[in-house]
């Protein structure tokens, strides 16, 4: 069954803005890590249980283990692993507590309308290129600034301001628009 | 992902890395001579080892905790989807096909000259029901892009009601740079 969706504007409502969509909280990708970790521990174990009670042939890992780790006394190396275990600890408390990164810029629009982050260096390549002069563009951004690195011939100091001008009027629809920082590189006509 | 299991992921790592740090501290310590000075570590069940229950007890705790993570990695999958939402009191009664209004409303986008593709999910994000237009537009038609969805998204709230969150995520086509009417 399908559904068709015309446009009757006589009902058109203004609808529940939903919010930002966010990306993976970080503490996911270290609690799947984590459960792997644990996942693999728990079938050593089976394995060793299999290999104790006869069901299947082999060599059982646990007596060394337990061998080596028995009867050990305080070492030099012993310092530096205490040191690196501590600051792994370190990093999982901070990333337990990490706020989840928004995926998405609002735009002013009537509704509930995202950029996705990621696409913030295209619509900057694309603007650059569209101006007269500009040979190449590569665009990079941060969470509040956008770079873009242009090829050009001719005036530097006019197409930077013209490749500026044309950038942040691209992002003038986002609530926020980020800083844009041009960087120009002066191609030799040959 | 549920808030629930985000909110167990945080506590899980923050307790693992509580742990790590703990016993990187520690060993420090004991190494540095604070406790135990030259003492040498003594694992309780070093004699269990040859004991009978021995491997019951490994097997058996080993398939629980195998249970367990896989039970946890389940909880990472695809965040919840909504298919039918209760319509307005004045509808009492009368449910919608969230999804199908979904993918309705991406159809209508596809057919928009600025909208190279669109598709439509309804998830429950938040602890609210989330209809998610994903609508991809050329690298200069963003304002564009905005207008049609602005549009869509009106029409619709008129079909499900302000119970219904709705967003439009747009992204860019590097590859169109203008939209082809």
């Amino acid at each position: 069954m399908t559904t068709a969706l015309s446009e009757p504007t006589q009902m058109a409502m203004v609808p529940r803005p939903a919010p930002a969509p966010v990306a993976a909280a970080a503490a996911s990708r270290v609690a799947v890590v984590l459960a792997l970790a644990l996942a693999a521990v728990g079938g050593v174990g089976i394995r060793e249980a299999l290999v104790g009670l006869g069901w299947i042939s082999g060599v059982a890992w646990t007596p060394p283990v337990v061998d080596v780790m028995n009867g050990l006394t305080p070492d030099g190396w012993m310092f530096a692993a205490g040191a690196i275990l501590g600051l792994m600890g370190i990093a999982l408390m901070v990333l337990a507590v990490l706020p989840r990164r928004t995926r998405g810029l609002p735009l002013s629009a009537a509704t509930a309308v995202y950029l996705d982050r990621a696409d913030i260096p295209k619509l900057a390549d694309a603007a650059a290129r569209d101006v007269p002069g500009v040979l190449d563009a590569r665009s990079s951004a941060s969470r509040r600034k956008v770079v873009v690195r242009c090829r050009v011939t001719g005036q530097t100091q006019e197409l930077r301001q013209a490749v500026a001008d044309v950038v942040s009027q691209e992002f003038a629809d986002l609530q926020t628009p980020p800083r844009v920082v041009v960087r120009i590189r002066t191609e030799s006509s040959s | 992902m549920t808030r629930r299991a985000v909110v167990f992921d945080r506590i899980a790592t923050f307790i693992a890395g509580l742990c790590l740090l703990a016993l990187g501290g520690c060993v420090i310590a004991w190494q540095q001579g604070v406790f135990g000075t030259g003492a040498a570590v003594r694992l309780m069940f070093a004699e269990d080892i040859e004991s009978a229950w021995w491997s019951w007890a490994l097997g058996a705790g080993g398939i629980v905790l195998v249970l367990l993570c896989a039970r946890w990695i389940a909880t990472h999958r695809w965040p919840p989807r909504v298919s039918r939402v209760a319509l307005a009191a004045e509808h009492d009664g009368l449910t919608a096909n969230a999804a199908s209004v979904a993918d309705a409303a991406a159809n209508a986008l596809q057919d928009q000259p600025g909208v190279v593709k669109a598709r439509g999910s309804t998830t429950v994000d938040r602890g609210t029901p989330t209809v998610t237009l994903t609508v991809t537009v050329p690298a200069r038609g963003l304002r564009a892009g905005a207008a049609v969805a602005d549009r869509t998204a009106e029409t619709v709230a008129a079909m499900l009601g302000v119970s219904v969150a709705v967003r439009t995520v747009l992204r860019v086509d590097a590859k169109r740079r203008h939209a082809v009417s």
